[in-house]
């Protein structure tokens, strides 16, 4: 018997996907956010010291580390968000000329190490993001930012951008940003930031696409929306699409291959 | 199909199923090894037309490189070589014609993106030919180095067939399941389709967002950015009237020593002041959606004045106090709020 971890801080979608387990790791660092892990303690290891190291994830970095002593069996809760909160602060410092850049300070990914001797077991396929933000009390999926991350999008539950305005507002002359959390689930993916123009009356005069920087994946980004095109634009409709998951390559039928001759 | 083949002459296969065939003149001299991987001597090569006859003229096993000293009378040896023709390694592979056998001695991740170069060594080395066949650069994944079925007139691949492309430092990522819809894919000059790949149709992993897009006619515009509870920024531009203010607070007073008070101006004197600028920003008519999502100004851990260029101007300290966020009797809100814009440099006595 061992102390074994049973929990992440991480909430599901759903179990039954075409890749699986989809959940989300990002979770926010307010006042009274938590980011637990959850260990098992079995009745014969009361006693035994459970020290967890949380790494950065990437460089490996040890972020922080603390000693526990359980002292009765089940289910014993580590709360590791203030080795993170440190590593994030709050800058204004998009990249002006980009169209979307990192948000630096405002996320950080990370993993647990675990052990209860000489022997370390790292987390390390479970890295877990931290994120300058405070959800909501009441908020149903607690410190999981849920809602804002990209999964489950193909049958529902678009990500959302992270404002609180339900309409922006774009002050032609000022720049508007809006931030979106780039998670490693589109890893691979192209994306795109489509700008749809109306006038006054609601009518669509224009559409178009900006490439967005995939370097920039799994962490806050800003994004810079453009300025409309055409001068009678009063409302945009902006989001970001990608294209589906790849799993096979496949040719479509009339598909004839170059360079090859021909079997007489 | 008749055999056409004649004497004395070594034919090749690269795959039972391809059916690429080169065809040319065996010679009789002899190759030393040390030549073996050593391609900066070898310019020299004369193009071998592809496609011909098929047939096999005669067998020829090796189980290793060792087996290269002497190179038998018509053995090829077959390099992958780079774009950049850099000689990648001492691997060769022999194909030799058999009645449908391949000798391969590369795994398939070992050629990908490379060239195929034919290359026939006489047994006296005075006269070396060889032929570079760009690789289409599809292959099987499962199995080894094995090309593609050929394109021949009306050749056409079923929906469904699995391919996998390698195109200079990437892949085509497009996929299609059916066979219907999609568009046409460009290609790189190494990848020789001729075809095309349709790609499954986008789709939005974020909500829609409106957002209203204002005219710039402002009037004594502050444009103001602050740090929300979701981690994003949210920012507003304020105008119409603003108050400025300076708040100035005494750093103490002292009293000068007098000989006699004939000579005196001033009795007390004053260290010096503190003085701090203030900015009152306010703004009405807001709906109450709008007005709580600015109200978050009060409480942001940042806020900062920006320039039009999104460059910081200032960055203000929103004042504690006790704020109206929303009045249920009213349709529209305002928001009314203090910041200390900036400590002022003062002079101290």
């Amino acid at each position: 018997m061992a102390i074994t971890l049973v929990g992440r801080p991480t909430s599901s979608i759903y179990e039954s996907s075409p890749g699986g387990l989809l959940v989300s790791r990002w979770n926010s660092t307010g006042r009274f956010d938590k980011i637990t892990y959850s260990f098992n303690v079995p009745e014969a290891d009361l006693g035994t010291r459970l020290t967890v190291n949380v790494y950065e994830y990437g460089s490996d970095l040890l972020l922080g580390s603390n000693t526990y002593n359980p002292f009765r069996s089940g289910i014993f809760n580590v709360d590791i968000s203030s080795f993170v909160k440190g590593y994030l602060y709050s800058e204004f410092a998009p990249d002006l000329d980009s169209l979307n850049s990192v948000d630096l300070g405002c996320s950080i990914r990370f993993y647990i190490g675990y052990t209860t001797g000489v022997t370390e077991t790292r987390d390390i396929l479970n890295p877990i993001y931290a994120v300058h933000s405070a959800m909501d009390v009441g908020n149903e999926n607690g410190s999981n930012m849920k809602p804002f991350v990209p999964i489950n999008y193909d049958i529902d539950d678009k990500a959302l951008f992270l404002t609180k305005f339900t309409i922006p507002v774009l002050f032609t002359g000022y720049p508007l940003v809006i931030s979106f959390l780039y998670d490693n689930y589109l890893a691979g993916k192209e994306l795109l930031f489509n700008v749809i123009e109306q006038d006054v009356n609601g009518v669509l005069i224009d559409e178009y696409d900006y490439t967005i920087d995939t370097s920039k994946i799994n962490r806050v980004n800003y994004i810079i929306v453009p300025l409309a095109v055409n001068s009678n634009c009063r409302k945009m409709v902006v989001g970001l699409k990608t294209g589906q998951d790849i799993n096979d390559y496949y040719v479509d039928s009339g598909y004839v291959d170059e360079g090859y001759t021909q079997i007489l | 199909m008749a055999n056409t083949c004649e004497s004395n002459r070594l034919y090749i296969r690269t795959a039972p199923q391809a059916g690429f065939w080169w065809y040319w003149k065996k010679d009789t001299r002899n190759l030393d090894t040390a030549y073996v991987g050593d391609v900066s001597a070898f310019t020299d090569y004369y193009e071998i037309p592809n496609g011909g006859i098929i047939g096999v003229s005669e067998e020829k096993g090796f189980a290793s490189t060792a087996d290269f000293s002497p190179i038998p009378d018509g053995v090829v040896l077959l390099y992958y070589r780079d774009t950049a023709n850099v000689f990648t390694g001492t691997s060769v592979v022999i194909l030799q014609s058999t009645s449908g056998d391949i000798y391969n001695k590369l795994l398939s991740s070992e050629v990908d993106g490379y060239n195929l170069i034919v290359r026939i060594f006489s047994v006296n080395f005075q006269e070396i030919t060889e032929h570079t066949f760009p690789l289409p650069q599809i292959f099987d994944n499962q199995s080894p180095a094995e090309l593609r079925t050929p394109c021949v007139l009306d050749y056409t691949r079923a929906a469904g067939e699995v391919l996998k492309q390698y195109c200079d430092q990437y892949v085509l990522v497009r996929i299609l399941t059916d066979g219907a819809g999609g568009v046409t894919y460009s290609y790189t000059a190494n990848s020789e389709l001729c075809g095309y790949i349709a790609q499954q149709p986008e789709i939005f992993f974020t909500e829609s967002k409106e957002i209203e897009v204002k005219e710039n006619c402002y009037k004594n515009p502050v444009y103001v950015i602050w740090k929300n509870t979701l981690g994003g920024w949210d920012s507003w531009l304020f105008e119409g009237n603003q108050i400025n203010t300076i708040e100035t607070s005494s750093n103490g007073f002292y009293a000068t020593d007098i000989d006699s008070i004939a000579d005196v101006k001033s009795i007390l004197k004053e260290i010096g002041k503190s003085a701090v600028s203030r900015i009152t920003l306010g703004a009405d008519m807001l709906t109450v959606a709008r007005k709580q999502a600015i109200s978050q100004i009060i409480y942001s851990n940042k806020v900062y004045i920006l320039n039009s260029d999104g460059t910081i101007k200032n960055e203000i300290i929103v004042l504690p106090g006790t704020f109206v966020v929303d009045e249920t009797k009213r349709a529209t809100s305002s928001i009314l709020f203090d910041a200390i814009v900036t400590d002022i440099n003062t002079i101290s006595n």
